[in-house]
C-alpha cells in the first residue's frame, strides 16, 4: 500500500477559500431571488443534443452498456423550454454543475459550477448591466472595491492587437498574425477561419486585456453567434452583421458569456442543420417545438462561478478554488 | 508505436516531433467557452536540447517516442566513441560525441551514468551529480592559505576545469557537482 503520508488527499481550496465560495453562492442566489426569479433544477442527465460543435459531452451508459444520454454542458435547452411554458416568469436561473469532456487545465475543470440565467424581456445591454452589477456585488461581499469597467469591440481588439479585420480577413491573414505573435501551429491546414479567430483571441488578445478591469467585449462575428440573434453592427464605417453576444473578462479570464437569445424557430432549425445535426434528437425536437410555441424575448447569461472565484481571490489555478478538482477526486 | 492525444499531454511525456524525440516540458490547455480548444505546449528536443513552443488543436495526437532512461557504467573512450555497459545484462553500447556532449569532461571509468536511449541507441548521457576526481594540473598551492577566499583554475583527470581555492594542489582528489560545474570539497585520503 502507498504510504498515507505521501497521498495528497486534501482539498485544493483552503478553508478560507471554501468560506468565500459558500458566501459567493449565497450572494448569487439572494440577489437573483430578490428579483423574483426562480431557481430551476434543470436536469443534469439529458439526451445528447450536440448543439455546440466545440463542446464534448460525457456520455452515460447503463450497466449493460446501453447508451443512456449525456451530462449537460449547459442547461440552455431545458431552461428555454421552461420559459416558453411560463412566459410570466420575470426570470429563471440554474446554479449547479455542468460537464465538458476533455476540458482540463489551469482554467478548466471538466465538472464546474455554472450560474446560467434567462432574463425575461431583457435586451443585451440590460443583460450586460445585470452581469456587471452581480460581479461588483460579489466583490463587495468579499470585501473588495468595485473594479473599473472597460467596453471593447471585438473588431477593434483584433485591429489593435492583430492588425486585421476579423470579419473579413482570410485564413492566410489570420495565420500570418498568429505567426507574427510567435504562435507556431502544428497543423495549419486543419484550421478553419473561426479556429484562427479563437486562437488569436485566447493567446494574443486575452493576455492583453487590462488585468485590473472587468472588460465587456461585444461585436462578435456572425459565425460565432451560436444561439444568439444576429444584428447589424459597423466596423470602421462599414455595415456588418454581428452576433448579439457579449463576453465579460476579469483581467484576461473569461467569466461570463451572454446572448440576446434567438427566438425564431426557423432560423434556429437552420443553424442546427448547418451544425451537422442530421435528424434532430428528441430533446432538440422538444426545444424547437417550444420555440414554435413562442419563447419570450429574453437574454441569457452563463457565468462560470469557479472562474469568478478565481478572479476574486487571485487564484492562478482552478484547483485552488474547488473543493476537489478532477485531479483530486 | 502508440500515440498520445492532447488530452494525455503532460510534463515528462516522450513524443516524436518533426522526426526527433522530444519531451513535453509544459502543456497549457486554452479554450474560449464557446470556441475551439488548443494545447499550447513547450517541448524539448532530446537530440539538440532545444526547447520550442507548438500549438495543437485539442484532439490532435503525437506519436510516442521509444525513449527510456537507464543507469549504465562508463567503460572507456577513444575520444570518438564512448562505451557503456548495462550492469545487469553486461550488454555494451557505444555513444557518439553528439550524445555525450559536455558530459564527456566528467566521465570517469567505472562511474555509473544516466543514459537516455532512443530506439535503443544513446542520445544523451548524464554523469553522476557528484563526482570525485583527481587534480592533474593547477598552479602551485599557497600552503596554509585557507582564509583569503581567492580561486584559481584546476584541470581534473577527466578534462573538466573547475575553480578551486588557492590551497588546492596537484594530485588531490576533489568532490565536484557536475550540474553546476562547481568544486565542493577536498576528499581526504
Amino acid at each position: 500500500m502507498t504510504d498515507p503520508e505521501q497521498v495528497d488527499w486534501r482539498p485544493g481550496a483552503s478553508a478560507d477559500t471554501l468560506r468565500q465560495r459558500a458566501r459567493l453562492k449565497r450572494l448569487l442566489r439572494e440577489t437573483l431571488d430578490a428579483r423574483d426569479w426562480l431557481e430551476i433544477d434543470a436536469p443534469v442527465l439529458i439526451d445528447s443534443p450536440d448543439f455546440e460543435p466545440n463542446i464534448a459531452l460525457f456520455r452515460a451508459t447503463l450497466p449493460d452498456g446501453t447508451p443512456a444520454g449525456s451530462l449537460h454542458s449547459s442547461p440552455e435547452l431545458t431552461m428555454k423550454r421552461l420559459l416558453a411554458a411560463c412566459p410570466d416568469l420575470p426570470g429563471a436561473y440554474y446554479l449547479g454543475p455542468v460537464f465538458r469532456a476533455n476540458e482540463a487545465g489551469r482554467r478548466h475543470n471538466p465538472e464546474f459550477t455554472m450560474l446560467e440565467w434567462y432574463d425575461n424581456g431583457a435586451t443585451l445591454e440590460s443583460a450586460i448591466a445585470t452581469t456587471l452589477a452581480l460581479i461588483q456585488s460579489a466583490r463587495e461581499a468579499l470585501g473588495l472595491s468595485p473594479a473599473p469597467v472597460e467596453r471593447q469591440d471585438y473588431g477593434a481588439l483584433f485591429r489593435r492587437h492583430g492588425a486585421l479585420d476579423p470579419y473579413h480577413a482570410d485564413t492566410d491573414t489570420l495565420a500570418q498574425a498568429a505567426a507574427h505573435h510567435g504562435i507556431d501551429v502544428a497543423d495549419p491546414a486543419d484550421m478553419a477561419r473561426d479556429d484562427w479567430l479563437d486562437l488569436l483571441m485566447s493567446l494574443v488578445i486575452e493576455p492583453r486585456l487590462d488585468p485590473a478591469a472587468l472588460t465587456v467585449v461585444t461585436g462578435y462575428p456572425a459565425s460565432q453567434a451560436a444561439m444568439a440573434r444576429l444584428e447589424t453592427g459597423s466596423f470602421e464605417g462599414q455595415a456588418i452583421t454581428t452576433a448579439a453576444r457579449f463576453e465579460v473578462y476579469g483581467g484576461g479570464l473569461e467569466l461570463a458569456n451572454g446572448y440576446h437569445e434567438l427566438v425564431d424557430p426557423d432560423e434556429q432549425a437552420r443553424r442546427l442543420d448547418s451544425a451537422g445535426s442530421r435528424q434532430p434528437s428528441p430533446s432538440q425536437q422538444r426545444f424547437l417545438a417550444a420555440l414554435v410555441h413562442g419563447l419570450p424575448e429574453c437574454s441569457g447569461v452563463a457565468m462560470g462561478v469557479d472562474r469568478l472565484l478565481m478572479w476574486l481571490t487571485g487564484a492562478e489555478d482552478i484547483d485552488a478554488v474547488l473543493p476537489f478538482s478532477a485531479r483530486r477526486v | 508505436m502508440a500515440s498520445y492525444s492532447t488530452n494525455e499531454f503532460r510534463a515528462g511525456l516522450k513524443v516524436m516531433l518533426d522526426g526527433d524525440p522530444a519531451t513535453i516540458v509544459e502543456n497549457e490547455f486554452v479554450k474560449p467557452g464557446k470556441g475551439q480548444a488548443f494545447n499550447r505546449t513547450k517541448l524539448k528536443n532530446l537530440k539538440t536540447g532545444k526547447t520550442i513552443e507548438r500549438t495543437f488543436k485539442s484532439g490532435d495526437s503525437l506519436e510516442a517516442a521509444d525513449i527510456h532512461e537507464q543507469e549504465m557504467q562508463y567503460l572507456f573512450s577513444d575520444g570518438e566513441e564512448w562505451h557503456f555497459m548495462d550492469p545487469e545484462s553486461f550488454e555494451q553500447i557505444m555513444a557518439t560525441k553528439d550524445a555525450v556532449g559536455d558530459s564527456a569532461q566528467w566521465l570517469k571509468e567505472q562511474d555509473m551514468c544516466q543514459v537516455t536511449l532512443f530506439n535503443g541507441a544513446p542520445i544523451q548521457v548524464l554523469p553522476p551529480n557528484h563526482v570525485e576526481l583527481k587534480v592533474v594540473e593547477t598552479d602551485p598551492g599557497l600552503r596554509g592559505d585557507t582564509a583569503t577566499g581567492g580561486t584559481k583554475p584546476a584541470t581534473l583527470e577527466t578534462g573538466a576545469v573547475v575553480k578551486v581555492p588557492l590551497f588546492i594542489e596537484e594530485g588531490e582528489v576533489l568532490r565536484c557537482d557536475t550540474r553546476t560545474g562547481e568544486y565542493l570539497s577536498r576528499v581526504k585520503n
